[in-house]
Protein backbone atom coordinates (compact mmCIF):
# COMPACT_ATOMS: atom_id res chain seq x y z
CA UNK A 1 0.00 0.00 0.00
CA UNK A 2 1.56 3.80 -0.87
CA UNK A 3 -0.77 5.10 1.15
CA UNK A 4 0.12 7.27 4.20
CA UNK A 5 -1.36 5.44 7.08
CA UNK A 6 -2.60 8.65 8.69
CA UNK A 7 -5.41 8.62 5.57
CA UNK A 8 -8.29 6.09 5.79
CA UNK A 9 -7.40 2.86 3.54
CA UNK A 10 -10.96 2.02 2.12
CA UNK A 11 -12.07 -1.63 2.59
CA UNK A 12 -16.04 -1.71 1.44
CA UNK A 13 -17.81 0.69 -0.03
CA UNK A 14 -21.69 0.42 -0.91
CA UNK A 15 -23.48 2.38 -3.50
CA UNK A 16 -26.95 2.15 -4.32
CA UNK A 17 -27.36 -0.87 -2.94
CA UNK A 18 -31.00 -2.26 -3.62
CA UNK A 19 -32.58 -5.61 -2.73
CA UNK A 20 -36.08 -6.65 -3.05
CA UNK A 21 -37.16 -10.21 -2.96
CA UNK A 22 -40.61 -10.54 -5.53
CA UNK A 23 -42.47 -7.52 -4.93
CA UNK A 24 -40.56 -6.64 -1.58
CA UNK A 25 -38.38 -4.30 -0.95
CA UNK A 26 -35.95 -4.49 1.31
CA UNK A 27 -32.48 -2.31 0.73
CA UNK A 28 -33.68 1.00 -1.21
CA UNK A 29 -30.13 2.37 -1.83
CA UNK A 30 -27.78 1.39 0.72
CA UNK A 31 -24.46 3.93 0.19
CA UNK A 32 -22.02 3.43 2.65
CA UNK A 33 -18.27 3.47 3.53
CA UNK A 34 -16.19 1.04 5.94
CA UNK A 35 -12.60 2.08 6.01
CA UNK A 36 -9.76 -0.46 7.79
CA UNK A 37 -9.68 -0.24 11.65
CA UNK A 38 -13.25 0.90 11.52
CA UNK A 39 -15.87 -1.08 13.67
CA UNK A 40 -19.14 0.05 12.36
CA UNK A 41 -22.39 -0.92 14.37
CA UNK A 42 -25.48 -0.98 12.02
CA UNK A 43 -28.52 -1.19 14.41
CA UNK A 44 -32.23 -1.07 13.16
CA UNK A 45 -35.58 -3.13 13.68
CA UNK A 46 -36.23 -6.58 13.32
CA UNK A 47 -36.71 -6.89 9.31
CA UNK A 48 -34.98 -3.62 8.57
CA UNK A 49 -32.78 -5.63 6.36
CA UNK A 50 -29.42 -5.67 8.38
CA UNK A 51 -28.90 -9.54 8.00
CA UNK A 52 -29.97 -8.76 4.51
CA UNK A 53 -26.94 -6.05 3.91
CA UNK A 54 -24.36 -8.36 5.19
CA UNK A 55 -25.44 -11.37 3.32
CA UNK A 56 -25.29 -9.07 -0.38
CA UNK A 57 -21.60 -8.39 0.33
CA UNK A 58 -20.62 -11.63 1.50
CA UNK A 59 -22.14 -12.64 -2.05
CA UNK A 60 -25.09 -15.04 -0.75
CA UNK A 61 -27.82 -12.90 -2.35
CA UNK A 62 -27.73 -11.01 -5.22
CA UNK A 63 -28.81 -7.68 -4.86
CA UNK A 64 -31.18 -5.92 -7.34
CA UNK A 65 -28.94 -3.07 -7.87
CA UNK A 66 -26.38 -1.34 -6.80
CA UNK A 67 -22.41 -1.25 -6.57
CA UNK A 68 -20.35 -3.36 -3.82
CA UNK A 69 -16.60 -2.42 -3.68
CA UNK A 70 -14.55 -4.26 -1.81
CA UNK A 71 -10.11 -2.53 -1.85
CA UNK A 72 -11.73 -0.69 -4.69
CA UNK A 73 -12.94 -3.19 -6.76
CA UNK A 74 -16.41 -3.77 -7.69
CA UNK A 75 -16.70 -7.30 -7.26
CA UNK A 76 -19.59 -7.62 -9.64
CA UNK A 77 -16.62 -7.12 -12.79
CA UNK A 78 -14.38 -9.32 -11.42
CA UNK A 79 -14.14 -13.22 -12.35
CA UNK A 80 -15.87 -15.75 -10.36
CA UNK A 81 -11.98 -16.71 -8.84
CA UNK A 82 -11.29 -13.11 -8.10
CA UNK A 83 -14.61 -12.08 -6.27
CA UNK A 84 -14.55 -15.27 -4.49
CA UNK A 85 -10.57 -13.94 -3.58
CA UNK A 86 -12.35 -10.45 -2.53
CA UNK A 87 -15.09 -12.39 -0.40
CA UNK A 88 -12.77 -14.60 1.10
CA UNK A 89 -11.22 -12.19 3.25
CA UNK A 90 -14.41 -11.65 5.48
CA UNK A 91 -14.54 -13.68 8.19
CA UNK A 92 -18.35 -13.67 8.96
CA UNK A 93 -20.01 -14.91 12.88
CA UNK A 94 -23.23 -16.28 12.43
CA UNK A 95 -26.15 -14.97 14.13
CA UNK A 96 -26.89 -18.65 15.82
CA UNK A 97 -23.24 -19.64 15.39
CA UNK A 98 -23.85 -21.72 12.61
CA UNK A 99 -21.17 -24.67 13.67
CA UNK A 100 -21.30 -27.14 11.30
CA UNK A 101 -22.71 -30.26 13.66
CA UNK A 102 -21.05 -32.98 12.33
CA UNK A 103 -17.49 -31.76 13.01
CA UNK A 104 -15.76 -31.38 16.01
CA UNK A 105 -15.29 -28.00 17.39
CA UNK A 106 -11.31 -27.64 16.49
CA UNK A 107 -12.45 -28.86 13.28
CA UNK A 108 -14.84 -26.10 12.76
CA UNK A 109 -12.04 -23.59 13.66
CA UNK A 110 -10.37 -25.02 11.67
CA UNK A 111 -12.44 -25.33 8.60
CA UNK A 112 -11.18 -22.01 6.68
CA UNK A 113 -7.63 -22.30 7.05
CA UNK A 114 -7.61 -26.06 5.49
CA UNK A 115 -10.19 -24.65 2.77
CA UNK A 116 -8.90 -21.63 1.79
CA UNK A 117 -5.25 -22.29 2.42
CA UNK A 118 -4.99 -26.23 2.00
CA UNK A 119 -3.30 -26.34 5.96
CA UNK A 120 -2.39 -29.60 6.76
CA UNK A 121 -4.47 -31.03 9.83
CA UNK A 122 -1.94 -31.01 12.63
CA UNK A 123 -0.70 -27.25 12.06
CA UNK A 124 -4.30 -26.26 11.28
CA UNK A 125 -5.18 -27.80 15.20
CA UNK A 126 -2.33 -25.52 16.35
CA UNK A 127 -4.22 -22.86 14.74
CA UNK A 128 -7.40 -23.83 16.08
CA UNK A 129 -6.44 -24.56 19.56
CA UNK A 130 -4.60 -20.97 19.54
CA UNK A 131 -7.46 -18.94 18.45
CA UNK A 132 -9.72 -20.88 21.10
CA UNK A 133 -7.56 -19.80 23.43
CA UNK A 134 -7.93 -16.54 22.21
CA UNK A 135 -11.77 -16.59 23.08
CA UNK A 136 -11.08 -17.64 26.25
CA UNK A 137 -11.88 -21.31 25.51
CA UNK A 138 -9.23 -24.47 26.87
CA UNK A 139 -7.90 -27.38 25.31
CA UNK A 140 -10.51 -29.13 26.79
CA UNK A 141 -13.21 -28.57 24.31
CA UNK A 142 -11.61 -29.26 21.03
CA UNK A 143 -12.34 -32.11 20.49
CA UNK A 144 -16.28 -31.94 21.46
CA UNK A 145 -19.00 -31.59 19.02
CA UNK A 146 -20.85 -28.38 18.66
CA UNK A 147 -23.75 -29.85 19.91
CA UNK A 148 -22.07 -30.36 23.74
CA UNK A 149 -21.74 -26.92 24.09
CA UNK A 150 -23.60 -24.21 25.95
CA UNK A 151 -24.82 -20.90 23.46
CA UNK A 152 -22.15 -18.96 25.09
CA UNK A 153 -19.50 -21.21 23.66
CA UNK A 154 -20.67 -22.05 20.60
CA UNK A 155 -20.75 -18.27 20.07
CA UNK A 156 -17.27 -18.19 21.12
CA UNK A 157 -16.22 -21.03 19.06
CA UNK A 158 -17.71 -19.03 16.20
CA UNK A 159 -15.79 -16.18 16.64
CA UNK A 160 -12.54 -18.15 17.04
CA UNK A 161 -13.88 -20.23 13.29
CA UNK A 162 -14.46 -16.21 11.89
CA UNK A 163 -10.47 -14.91 13.39
CA UNK A 164 -9.44 -18.15 12.35
CA UNK A 165 -7.92 -16.96 9.01
CA UNK A 166 -7.03 -13.30 10.05
CA UNK A 167 -9.12 -11.85 8.10
CA UNK A 168 -8.97 -8.18 7.33
CA UNK A 169 -12.84 -7.65 7.41
CA UNK A 170 -15.16 -9.30 10.16
CA UNK A 171 -18.79 -9.25 10.02
CA UNK A 172 -20.72 -9.86 13.26
CA UNK A 173 -24.51 -10.74 13.23
CA UNK A 174 -26.52 -10.48 16.26
CA UNK A 175 -23.39 -11.54 18.39
CA UNK A 176 -25.28 -11.20 21.79
CA UNK A 177 -28.33 -12.06 21.19
CA UNK A 178 -29.54 -14.72 23.46
CA UNK A 179 -27.17 -14.48 25.41
CA UNK A 180 -27.08 -13.83 29.81
CA UNK A 181 -25.98 -10.30 30.12
CA UNK A 182 -22.69 -11.53 31.76
CA UNK A 183 -21.73 -13.36 28.33
CA UNK A 184 -23.09 -10.64 26.49
CA UNK A 185 -20.07 -8.75 28.12
CA UNK A 186 -17.60 -11.45 27.36
CA UNK A 187 -18.75 -11.74 23.85
CA UNK A 188 -18.66 -7.78 23.49
CA UNK A 189 -15.23 -7.65 24.74
CA UNK A 190 -13.67 -10.09 22.61
CA UNK A 191 -15.27 -9.00 19.28
CA UNK A 192 -13.26 -5.24 20.72
CA UNK A 193 -10.23 -7.54 21.06
CA UNK A 194 -10.52 -9.67 18.10
CA UNK A 195 -10.95 -6.31 15.78
CA UNK A 196 -7.70 -4.47 17.15
CA UNK A 197 -6.35 -7.83 17.87
CA UNK A 198 -6.24 -8.25 13.80
CA UNK A 199 -6.26 -4.12 12.73
CA UNK A 200 -9.64 -5.55 10.54
CA UNK A 201 -12.37 -2.95 9.43
CA UNK A 202 -15.75 -4.80 11.17
CA UNK A 203 -19.49 -4.84 10.98
CA UNK A 204 -21.58 -5.81 13.36
CA UNK A 205 -25.32 -5.99 13.22
CA UNK A 206 -28.15 -6.16 16.47
CA UNK A 207 -30.38 -4.25 17.91
CA UNK A 208 -28.20 -4.48 21.69
CA UNK A 209 -27.34 -0.91 22.23
CA UNK A 210 -25.24 -2.09 25.05
CA UNK A 211 -23.45 -3.68 23.10
CA UNK A 212 -23.45 -1.64 20.52
CA UNK A 213 -22.15 1.39 22.52
CA UNK A 214 -19.24 -1.23 23.41
CA UNK A 215 -18.09 -2.18 19.90
CA UNK A 216 -18.87 0.65 18.00
CA UNK A 217 -16.34 3.55 16.55
CA UNK A 218 -19.45 4.50 13.99
CA UNK A 219 -23.04 3.76 14.61
CA UNK A 220 -25.44 3.23 11.45
CA UNK A 221 -28.96 3.11 11.58
CA UNK A 222 -31.03 1.38 8.75
CA UNK A 223 -34.36 2.12 8.76
CA UNK A 224 -36.78 1.02 6.02
CA UNK A 225 -34.00 -0.09 3.43
CA UNK A 226 -32.30 3.28 3.85
CA UNK A 227 -29.32 4.23 6.27
CA UNK A 228 -31.16 7.06 8.06
CA UNK A 229 -28.38 7.87 10.29
CA UNK A 230 -24.84 7.72 10.24
CA UNK A 231 -22.30 9.08 13.22
CA UNK A 232 -19.80 8.51 16.11
CA UNK A 233 -21.22 6.37 18.82
CA UNK A 234 -20.00 9.11 21.35
CA UNK A 235 -22.89 11.26 22.69
CA UNK A 236 -25.56 9.16 20.09
CA UNK A 237 -27.93 9.47 23.16
CA UNK A 238 -28.53 13.02 23.37
CA UNK A 239 -28.91 13.09 19.45
CA UNK A 240 -32.03 14.64 18.03
CA UNK A 241 -32.84 12.80 15.20
CA UNK A 242 -36.61 11.70 15.82
CA UNK A 243 -35.81 8.09 14.18
CA UNK A 244 -32.40 7.49 15.78
CA UNK A 245 -33.95 9.29 19.51
CA UNK A 246 -37.12 7.04 19.03
CA UNK A 247 -34.87 3.21 18.35
CA UNK A 248 -32.03 4.36 21.06
CA UNK A 249 -34.60 4.49 23.81
CA UNK A 250 -37.36 2.19 22.71
CA UNK A 251 -40.27 4.82 22.73
CA UNK A 252 -43.37 3.49 21.36
CA UNK A 253 -44.21 7.23 20.31
CA UNK A 254 -42.62 8.87 17.27
CA UNK A 255 -42.24 8.32 13.73
CA UNK A 256 -41.37 4.36 13.93
CA UNK A 257 -44.40 3.06 13.25
CA UNK A 258 -45.13 0.26 16.14
CA UNK A 259 -47.21 -2.66 14.22
CA UNK A 260 -49.02 -3.62 17.21
CA UNK A 261 -52.80 -4.60 16.65
CA UNK A 262 -54.38 -3.46 19.88
CA UNK B 1 -65.07 -17.69 -15.62
CA UNK B 2 -61.69 -15.11 -15.61
CA UNK B 3 -60.82 -15.89 -11.76
CA UNK B 4 -61.00 -19.52 -12.51
CA UNK B 5 -58.61 -19.63 -15.75
CA UNK B 6 -56.16 -17.24 -13.47
CA UNK B 7 -56.37 -19.63 -11.04
CA UNK B 8 -55.13 -21.90 -13.43
CA UNK B 9 -53.10 -19.98 -15.24
CA UNK B 10 -51.22 -18.84 -11.68
CA UNK B 11 -50.47 -22.47 -11.04
CA UNK B 12 -49.25 -23.28 -14.27
CA UNK B 13 -46.92 -20.60 -13.84
CA UNK B 14 -45.88 -22.34 -10.51
CA UNK B 15 -45.35 -24.99 -11.61
CA UNK B 16 -43.31 -24.39 -14.70
CA UNK B 17 -41.22 -21.91 -12.16
CA UNK B 18 -40.39 -25.00 -10.54
CA UNK B 19 -39.74 -26.93 -12.60
CA UNK B 20 -37.44 -24.76 -14.29
CA UNK B 21 -35.58 -24.23 -10.60
CA UNK B 22 -35.59 -27.72 -10.52
CA UNK B 23 -33.47 -28.71 -13.56
CA UNK B 24 -31.20 -25.53 -13.02
CA UNK B 25 -30.54 -27.18 -9.71
CA UNK B 26 -30.13 -30.17 -11.48
CA UNK B 27 -27.45 -28.78 -14.13
CA UNK B 28 -25.59 -26.88 -11.56
CA UNK B 29 -25.42 -30.13 -9.28
CA UNK B 30 -24.00 -32.20 -12.31
CA UNK B 31 -21.95 -29.40 -13.75
CA UNK B 32 -19.81 -29.71 -10.02
CA UNK B 33 -19.75 -33.60 -9.77
CA UNK B 34 -16.86 -33.19 -12.46
CA UNK B 35 -14.87 -30.39 -11.90
CA UNK B 36 -12.08 -30.67 -8.53
CA UNK B 37 -11.87 -29.77 -5.62
CA UNK B 38 -13.47 -33.15 -4.86
CA UNK B 39 -13.92 -33.32 -0.78
CA UNK B 40 -13.44 -37.43 -0.88
CA UNK B 41 -14.11 -38.04 2.70
CA UNK B 42 -17.58 -36.75 2.55
CA UNK B 43 -17.30 -38.96 -0.01
CA UNK B 44 -16.70 -41.75 2.24
CA UNK B 45 -19.40 -40.73 4.70
CA UNK B 46 -22.15 -40.98 2.06
CA UNK B 47 -21.11 -44.10 0.11
CA UNK B 48 -21.17 -45.58 3.64
CA UNK B 49 -24.45 -44.16 4.64
CA UNK B 50 -26.22 -44.16 1.81
CA UNK B 51 -24.75 -47.70 0.82
CA UNK B 52 -24.22 -49.78 3.51
CA UNK B 53 -26.67 -48.33 5.91
CA UNK B 54 -29.49 -49.04 3.59
CA UNK B 55 -28.48 -52.62 3.47
CA UNK B 56 -30.75 -54.37 6.13
CA UNK B 57 -33.35 -52.60 4.66
CA UNK B 58 -32.99 -53.24 1.29
CA UNK B 59 -32.32 -56.58 2.27
CA UNK B 60 -35.45 -57.33 3.78
CA UNK B 61 -37.57 -56.30 1.34
CA UNK B 62 -35.55 -58.34 -1.17
CA UNK B 63 -35.81 -61.28 0.56
CA UNK B 64 -39.92 -60.91 1.48
CA UNK B 65 -40.56 -60.47 -2.02
CA UNK B 66 -38.64 -63.42 -3.22
CA UNK B 67 -40.12 -65.61 -1.10
CA UNK B 68 -44.34 -64.24 -1.74
CA UNK B 69 -43.47 -64.04 -5.66
CA UNK B 70 -42.58 -67.82 -5.40
CA UNK B 71 -46.11 -68.42 -3.74
CA UNK B 72 -47.99 -66.16 -5.91
CA UNK B 73 -46.84 -68.08 -8.84
CA UNK B 74 -46.79 -71.42 -7.76
CA UNK B 75 -50.10 -70.54 -7.00
CA UNK B 76 -50.67 -69.55 -10.81
CA UNK B 77 -48.71 -71.88 -12.29
CA UNK B 78 -49.51 -74.80 -10.46
CA UNK B 79 -53.15 -74.60 -12.45
CA UNK B 80 -51.72 -75.50 -15.69
CA UNK B 81 -48.87 -77.37 -14.83
CA UNK B 82 -45.78 -74.78 -15.44
CA UNK B 83 -43.94 -74.97 -12.12
CA UNK B 84 -40.96 -75.53 -14.00
CA UNK B 85 -41.11 -71.41 -15.07
CA UNK B 86 -41.23 -70.55 -11.43
CA UNK B 87 -37.24 -70.43 -10.75
CA UNK B 88 -37.29 -68.54 -14.30
CA UNK B 89 -40.18 -66.13 -13.59
CA UNK B 90 -38.20 -65.35 -9.98
CA UNK B 91 -35.15 -64.46 -10.99
CA UNK B 92 -36.60 -61.98 -14.35
CA UNK B 93 -39.15 -60.43 -12.26
CA UNK B 94 -36.37 -59.61 -9.25
CA UNK B 95 -33.56 -58.49 -11.61
CA UNK B 96 -35.51 -56.58 -14.03
CA UNK B 97 -37.87 -54.88 -12.23
CA UNK B 98 -38.39 -55.79 -8.62
CA UNK B 99 -35.03 -55.54 -7.14
CA UNK B 100 -34.40 -51.94 -8.76
CA UNK B 101 -37.91 -49.93 -7.95
CA UNK B 102 -38.41 -51.69 -4.47
CA UNK B 103 -34.83 -51.15 -3.34
CA UNK B 104 -35.27 -47.33 -5.11
CA UNK B 105 -38.37 -46.79 -2.98
CA UNK B 106 -37.21 -48.02 0.26
CA UNK B 107 -33.63 -46.20 -0.47
CA UNK B 108 -35.86 -43.05 -1.26
CA UNK B 109 -37.85 -43.25 2.16
CA UNK B 110 -34.66 -43.85 4.02
CA UNK B 111 -31.84 -41.83 2.07
CA UNK B 112 -34.24 -39.17 0.10
CA UNK B 113 -35.44 -37.87 3.86
CA UNK B 114 -32.44 -38.12 5.37
CA UNK B 115 -30.75 -36.13 2.69
CA UNK B 116 -33.33 -33.52 2.90
CA UNK B 117 -32.94 -33.17 6.36
CA UNK B 118 -29.97 -32.72 7.16
CA UNK B 119 -29.21 -30.25 4.46
CA UNK B 120 -32.41 -28.16 5.25
CA UNK B 121 -31.12 -27.94 8.83
CA UNK B 122 -28.01 -26.92 7.40
CA UNK B 123 -29.68 -24.19 5.51
CA UNK B 124 -32.05 -23.05 8.10
CA UNK B 125 -29.41 -22.83 10.59
CA UNK B 126 -27.26 -20.98 8.09
CA UNK B 127 -24.61 -23.17 8.08
CA UNK B 128 -24.76 -23.32 4.34
CA UNK B 129 -23.90 -19.83 4.32
CA UNK B 130 -21.27 -20.52 6.60
CA UNK B 131 -19.44 -22.95 4.44
CA UNK B 132 -19.60 -20.30 1.31
CA UNK B 133 -17.84 -17.68 3.86
CA UNK B 134 -15.18 -20.19 4.83
CA UNK B 135 -14.49 -20.87 0.80
CA UNK B 136 -16.16 -23.96 0.16
CA UNK B 137 -18.69 -24.27 -2.66
CA UNK B 138 -21.75 -26.03 -0.90
CA UNK B 139 -22.29 -27.79 -3.88
CA UNK B 140 -19.27 -29.81 -4.10
CA UNK B 141 -19.20 -30.30 -0.22
CA UNK B 142 -22.65 -30.87 0.19
CA UNK B 143 -24.32 -32.32 -3.16
CA UNK B 144 -21.98 -33.66 -5.15
CA UNK B 145 -20.64 -36.78 -2.72
CA UNK B 146 -24.60 -37.79 -2.41
CA UNK B 147 -25.10 -37.58 -5.97
CA UNK B 148 -21.86 -39.50 -6.62
CA UNK B 149 -22.78 -41.81 -3.57
CA UNK B 150 -26.47 -42.53 -4.83
CA UNK B 151 -25.56 -43.42 -8.54
CA UNK B 152 -22.64 -45.63 -7.49
CA UNK B 153 -24.19 -47.71 -4.15
CA UNK B 154 -27.50 -47.62 -5.98
CA UNK B 155 -26.60 -50.42 -8.09
CA UNK B 156 -24.79 -52.18 -5.55
CA UNK B 157 -27.61 -52.03 -3.69
CA UNK B 158 -29.74 -53.52 -6.15
CA UNK B 159 -27.08 -56.28 -7.07
CA UNK B 160 -27.35 -57.51 -3.59
CA UNK B 161 -30.59 -57.18 -3.38
CA UNK B 162 -31.25 -59.66 -6.53
CA UNK B 163 -29.40 -62.18 -4.80
CA UNK B 164 -30.97 -61.68 -1.38
CA UNK B 165 -34.38 -62.15 -3.34
CA UNK B 166 -33.50 -64.80 -6.25
CA UNK B 167 -32.03 -66.92 -2.55
CA UNK B 168 -35.86 -66.47 -0.88
CA UNK B 169 -37.18 -67.75 -3.32
CA UNK B 170 -35.17 -70.34 -3.44
CA UNK B 171 -35.94 -70.94 0.13
CA UNK B 172 -39.57 -71.38 -0.18
CA UNK B 173 -39.52 -73.71 -3.23
CA UNK B 174 -37.22 -76.15 -1.99
CA UNK B 175 -38.28 -76.25 1.72
CA UNK B 176 -41.77 -74.99 1.62
CA UNK B 177 -43.41 -75.97 -1.63
CA UNK B 178 -40.34 -79.14 -2.56
CA UNK B 179 -38.64 -78.09 -5.12
CA UNK B 180 -35.78 -79.91 -6.19
CA UNK B 181 -32.33 -77.64 -5.56
CA UNK B 182 -30.36 -78.55 -7.97
CA UNK B 183 -33.00 -78.28 -10.34
CA UNK B 184 -34.53 -75.12 -9.26
CA UNK B 185 -31.23 -73.51 -9.26
CA UNK B 186 -30.27 -74.91 -12.94
CA UNK B 187 -34.04 -73.48 -14.06
CA UNK B 188 -32.48 -70.15 -12.11
CA UNK B 189 -29.55 -69.46 -14.30
CA UNK B 190 -30.74 -71.09 -17.70
CA UNK B 191 -32.80 -68.56 -19.03
CA UNK B 192 -31.18 -65.69 -17.62
CA UNK B 193 -29.49 -62.96 -19.38
CA UNK B 194 -26.61 -60.48 -19.03
CA UNK B 195 -28.89 -57.93 -20.54
CA UNK B 196 -31.79 -58.93 -17.56
CA UNK B 197 -29.62 -57.50 -14.51
CA UNK B 198 -27.34 -55.15 -16.85
CA UNK B 199 -31.14 -53.50 -17.36
CA UNK B 200 -31.96 -53.36 -14.03
CA UNK B 201 -28.44 -51.71 -12.53
CA UNK B 202 -29.04 -49.12 -15.86
CA UNK B 203 -32.48 -48.48 -13.70
CA UNK B 204 -30.87 -48.86 -10.32
CA UNK B 205 -28.16 -45.61 -11.19
CA UNK B 206 -30.75 -44.03 -12.38
CA UNK B 207 -32.99 -44.28 -9.32
CA UNK B 208 -29.91 -43.58 -7.18
CA UNK B 209 -29.42 -40.05 -8.73
CA UNK B 210 -32.55 -39.05 -8.76
CA UNK B 211 -33.12 -39.62 -4.97
CA UNK B 212 -30.52 -37.69 -3.52
CA UNK B 213 -31.07 -34.85 -6.20
CA UNK B 214 -34.87 -34.39 -5.05
CA UNK B 215 -33.46 -34.88 -1.47
CA UNK B 216 -30.76 -32.09 -1.98
CA UNK B 217 -33.25 -29.66 -3.72
CA UNK B 218 -35.81 -30.33 -1.26
CA UNK B 219 -33.12 -29.45 1.12
CA UNK B 220 -30.99 -26.88 -0.22
CA UNK B 221 -34.65 -24.59 -1.06
CA UNK B 222 -36.22 -25.11 2.55
CA UNK B 223 -36.71 -22.03 4.64
CA UNK B 224 -38.51 -21.28 7.55
CA UNK B 225 -37.40 -23.54 10.33
CA UNK B 226 -38.38 -26.60 11.94
CA UNK B 227 -41.56 -26.73 9.93
CA UNK B 228 -40.04 -25.93 6.91
CA UNK B 229 -37.55 -29.10 7.31
CA UNK B 230 -40.26 -31.16 7.40
CA UNK B 231 -42.11 -29.76 3.98
CA UNK B 232 -38.86 -30.67 2.47
CA UNK B 233 -38.24 -33.98 4.06
CA UNK B 234 -41.71 -34.65 2.97
CA UNK B 235 -41.27 -33.23 -0.45
CA UNK B 236 -38.08 -34.86 -1.07
CA UNK B 237 -39.73 -38.48 -0.60
CA UNK B 238 -42.94 -37.83 -2.68
CA UNK B 239 -41.52 -36.48 -5.57
CA UNK B 240 -38.37 -38.98 -5.55
CA UNK B 241 -40.91 -42.02 -5.17
CA UNK B 242 -43.10 -40.66 -8.06
CA UNK B 243 -39.98 -39.84 -10.18
CA UNK B 244 -38.75 -43.53 -9.72
CA UNK B 245 -42.03 -44.79 -10.85
CA UNK B 246 -42.05 -42.21 -14.05
CA UNK B 247 -38.92 -43.11 -14.98
CA UNK B 248 -39.20 -46.64 -14.40
CA UNK B 249 -41.33 -46.91 -16.99
CA UNK B 250 -39.77 -44.65 -19.25
CA UNK B 251 -36.52 -46.93 -18.68
CA UNK B 252 -38.51 -50.46 -19.27
CA UNK B 253 -39.67 -49.21 -22.46
CA UNK B 254 -36.52 -47.36 -23.62
CA UNK B 255 -34.74 -50.77 -22.22
CA UNK B 256 -37.07 -53.10 -24.41
CA UNK B 257 -36.41 -52.02 -27.39
CA UNK B 258 -33.09 -53.38 -27.34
Amino acid sequence: MSQKTSSPIEKIRLEGLEKSFGSKTVLTGVDLVLNKGESLVVIGGSGSGKSVLLKCILGLLKPTSGKIFIDGKDIFSLSTSEKEASISQIGMLFQGGALFDSLKVWENVAFGLRQRFGTPAKEARDIALEKLNAVGLSESVADLMPAELSGGMQKRVGLARAIATNPAILFFDEPTTGLDPIMRTVIDSLIVKCVKDLGAAAITITHDLTSAYHIADKIAMLYEGKIIWLGDSKGIEKNKNPYLNQFIHGRMEGPIPVNIKS
Amino acid sequence: MLNFLRTIGRYFLAFLNATGAFFLFAFISVSHCFRPPFYFRQWGRQFFEIGYLSLPVVGLTAIFTGMVLVLQSYTGFSRFSAESSIATVVVLSMTRELGPVLAGLMVAGRIGASIAAEIGTMRVTEQIDALSTLSTNPFKYLIVPRLWAGVIMLPLLVLTADAIGVFGGYLVATYKLGFNAAIYINQTFTYLKAEDVNSGLIKAAVFGFIITLSGSYAGFNSKGGAQGVGAATTSAVVSASILILICNYLLTAILFGT
